[in-house]
């Protein structure tokens, strides 16, 4: 089934929102750390893996996510997060470290919980899908409606994590999606270094899982293949491994300049933020005023939520040691 | 302030293993809390390799006691995450030498995700597990480790060493809706096949619910010249010392912790004042442990109430073998803690 | 007219012999039918045995007996 206007729409407001986020955090991602790269420098410390080129995965299959649904992300989140709904004024606060932040300051960029929107991120590799395995199952125990659906990057289909609970997904035919986001590289290595196989959803009939791959980093093939994948899940036949190939057009994260990849293959990808709006402008999806006005909409929620996030206090020091135990 | 407790009519109280007590309280919770299951190996059709689950699967069914495949990484996730949509989960893990094979979804998700969410995720999950050797199973198999897990944040850890404590603390870890962790040694589980229950881990048990607070130690003896500290079966072989030792004149305080996480500080401290002289036994290796916990606490608050070193008794920090000889020599004995205990009563400040 | 106590026939599968490991109540005690009274260990499981009639408990086989497959373990005499 293919997307309709207003799903396409709001597919490339999401990204654009991603991406204009992503661009946000990377200059304030900077400050502090120059001319010498300290990660625990400036206002935006620690790691930060961000997600250009890879939005077009988070907003084709979140687009046909609900309330009832629940989505759990990687180490690379911000794209998930923003396609899935997360609080985005909360959401820059928590990786600026301040009280107000989705946690309050103790999550920080890969550790993003909005339980308005059941969404999760976990540092660890493979490990949340688990969790995310585990909603589907009280989901189905409780008799309610909704799916869990857990984005992972190819690297994490060979972490023992993506096995044992995919066999039990297939065992026990949960409510789950596993996306692979397929950029190809697990840090510095490529793929074809690391796995056996050239398609992890080739790896599907091993768990008795539906699999499919969608080539071309293309929010609406994405769309398309999703709706099938959550159809599936919904009416109650199980899980899929949806493969989805993508794009990282920076590095691991930032500082890593990505110089291991060679100069040929970098200068070949392609941008999809760019790309698809120049479709939909091209199909007359949306009109170039239209456009325009949307874009204008987004930044501007954009830059309120970096001021939200710079202009909040941060938490009390002492905070550190409340919230252990519920 | 809790109601007097029914009492029993006379000759009909129940003695009961420690399996039995606490399968007791989980079965009065799962009736009580139908957001409540069971999940891990063999605890559907074989009720527990230790016994932990018998008749769970055939009151409640397989969509409520749930045998796994051998994958613990997988399951105890899949756990969390039901936990964190609002079930109540209880895993077992049958022996603690296995979380090694799923460490990272215990520690690194499970015990942080309500500190790193800021609260807005809960993880009630319980752990059912068992440790602890003496009956050759050698050192992949009979291991303790109350240190590492004691060591990470987010977890509370209780060791009851009666059926009655079993019953207590397994109650209050499944109505606590943080990860906890309900640890038996299995020589005391109360099973033929490891050995004739000891006379003391079978305990009296109402039939009525009961919890028994975390952080909260128990003195099984009292005494006035020394204070000997265990948890688990290292408070039998204290007991059993207390006894041989009150023979030789001298009058030991048995201080049972029961509980690793919250430690009961200020029980210890309030026993190690009153007698002077501190005797920790614990079948955990001895480095980086509960024992050195235990000295730190004395140490930390007022070392001068000691009259002479504190003395552990702990495993040696070696891989538990398997020949008789050598694994008899390197557990905390009773031989060994009256040794220890004759030692600070020697030694004068 | 008391009732004996034995492992029933479908418990004991291939075994000649087992161990009483422990009873839940005291010699004397009143127990009621179809709660559970002793844990006998055949082969490697540890078996539960419900009290066949309400009454008062004599035991006749104590913990750490051996027993054959058709030993009475214990009466019960009917209140």
């Amino acid at each position: 089934m293919k997307p309709s206007v207003e799903q396409r729409i709001w597919m490339y407001e999401a990204m654009y929102r991603s991406r204009r986020l992503d661009d946000a955090v990377l200059a304030a991602y900077m400050e502090g750390k120059t001319p010498v790269f300290n990660m625990g420098k400036g206002p935006l410390p620690g790691e930060m893996h961000q997600s250009f080129g890879q939005e077009p995965c988070a907003v084709g299959v979140c687009a046909h996510l609900g309330k009832d649904d629940a989505v759990g992300a990687g180490h690379r989140p911000h794209h998930v997060a923003v396609a899935r709904g997360v609080h985005l004024n909360r959401m820059v606060a928590e990786l600026f470290g301040k009280k107000t932040g989705l946690s309050g300051g103790r999550g920080g960029h890969m550790h993003l919980y909005d339980a308005e929107v059941n969404f999760f991120s976990s540092g660890i590799i493979a490990e949340g899908m688990g969790p995310g395995a585990g909603m589907a199952l009280a989901r189905k125990m409780q008799g309610k409606p909704g799916i869990a659906v857990a984005f992972i990057g190819d690297g994490a289909a060979n972490q023992g994590a993506f096995h044992e609970v995919l066999n039990m997904v297939g065992l026990w035919k949960l409510p789950f999606i596993c996306v692979i986001e397929d950029n190809k590289y697990g840090v510095s290595v490529h793929k074809k270094d690391s796995t056996a196989i050239d398609r992890n959803s080739d790896r599907a009939p091993a768990y008795a899982l539906a699999g499919e791959y969608v080539p071309g980093n293309d929010p609406d093939l994405i769309f398309e293949a999703a709706g099938r994948a959550v159809e599936r899940a919904r009416s109650g036949l199980g899980g899929t491994i949806l493969e989805l190939e993508t794009e990282r057009l920076h590095g691991h994260f930032i500082g890593d300049s990505g110089a291991y990849r060679p100069e040929p293959e970098r200068k070949a990808m392609q941008d999809p933020v760019p790309t698809y709006r120049q479709r939909l402008l091209a199909e007359n999806v949306i009109s170039a005023a239209a456009m325009t006005a949307l874009e204008a909409t987004v930044q501007q929620q954009v830059d309120e939520a970096m001021k939200f996030g710079r202009d909040s206090a941060y938490p009390d020091a002492t905070e550190a040691l409340q919230r252990l135990y519920a | 302030m809790a109601q007097p407790l029914p009492a029993a009519a006379p000759g009909s109280e129940r003695t009961l293993t420690m399996a039995r007590a606490g399968r007791e309280a989980v079965f009065s919770e799962m009736r009580k809390n139908p957001n409540m299951f069971v999940i891990g190996e063999d605890v559907a059709k074989l009720g527990g390799v230790f016994g932990t689950t018998v008749g769970m699967a055939e009151e409640f069914g397989d969509a409520r006691v749930i045998d796994t495949p051998i994958s613990e990484t997988g399951f105890i996730g899949i756990a969390t995450g039901a936990a964190m949509a609002g079930m109540r989960p209880v895993v077992e893990i049958a022996f603690v030498d296995f979380i090694g094979v799923c460490f990272n979804q215990i520690y690194n998700f499970a015990a942080k995700t309500h500190y790193m969410s800021g609260g807005q995720f809960k993880v009630p999950l319980t752990f059912m597990i068992g440790y602890g050797g003496g009956y050759n199973d050698a050192a992949q198999h009979s291991q303790v480790l109350f240190a590492t897990l004691g060591h990470v944040p987010g977890i509370k850890i209780v060791t009851p060493a009666d059926a009655y404590d079993a019953k207590g603390l397994m109650a209050s870890c499944l109505q606590d809706d943080n990860v906890t962790i309900w640890m038996v040694h299995k020589r005391l589980w109360g099973l033929g096949w490891l050995g004739f229950p000891l006379p003391k881990a079978l305990a009296t048990v109402p039939e009525h619910d009961y919890t028994i607070p975390f952080g909260q130690s128990r003195i099984w003896r009292e005494g006035s010249d020394v204070t000997i500290v265990g948890l688990g079966l290292t408070v039998h072989n204290a007991m059993q010392a207390a006894e041989q030792l009150a023979g030789e004149g001298i009058s030991a305080e048995v201080l049972d912790l029961r509980s690793v996480v919250p430690l009961d500080r200020d029980g210890i401290f309030k026993s190690v004042a009153k007698t002077g002289r501190l005797v920790v036994a614990d079948e955990d290796y001895m480095s980086f442990g509960v024992t050195s916990e235990v000295l730190a606490v004395v140490a930390e608050r007022d070392p001068s109430v000691l009259k002479s070193p504190a003395v552990r008794v702990a495993y040696p920090d070696v891989p538990v073998p398997f020949s008789r000889p050598m694994e008899d020599f390197c557990l905390p004995n009773v031989e060994r803690i009256v040794t220890a205990v004759k030692a600070t009563m020697k030694a004068r400040k | 007219m008391s009732v004996d106590i034995v492992v029933p026939q479908d418990m004991w599968g291939e075994s000649l012999e087992g161990v009483v490991v422990t009873w839940i109540y005291q010699n004397g005690a009143i127990v009621t039918q179809g709660k559970p009274i002793a844990e006998i260990m055949v082969e490697k499981a540890q078996l539960e045995i419900t009290a066949p009639a309400s009454g008062k408990l004599t035991i006749l086989a104590v913990p750490e007996t051996v027993i054959g497959r058709d030993q009475v373990v214990g009466r019960i005499d009917p209140a």
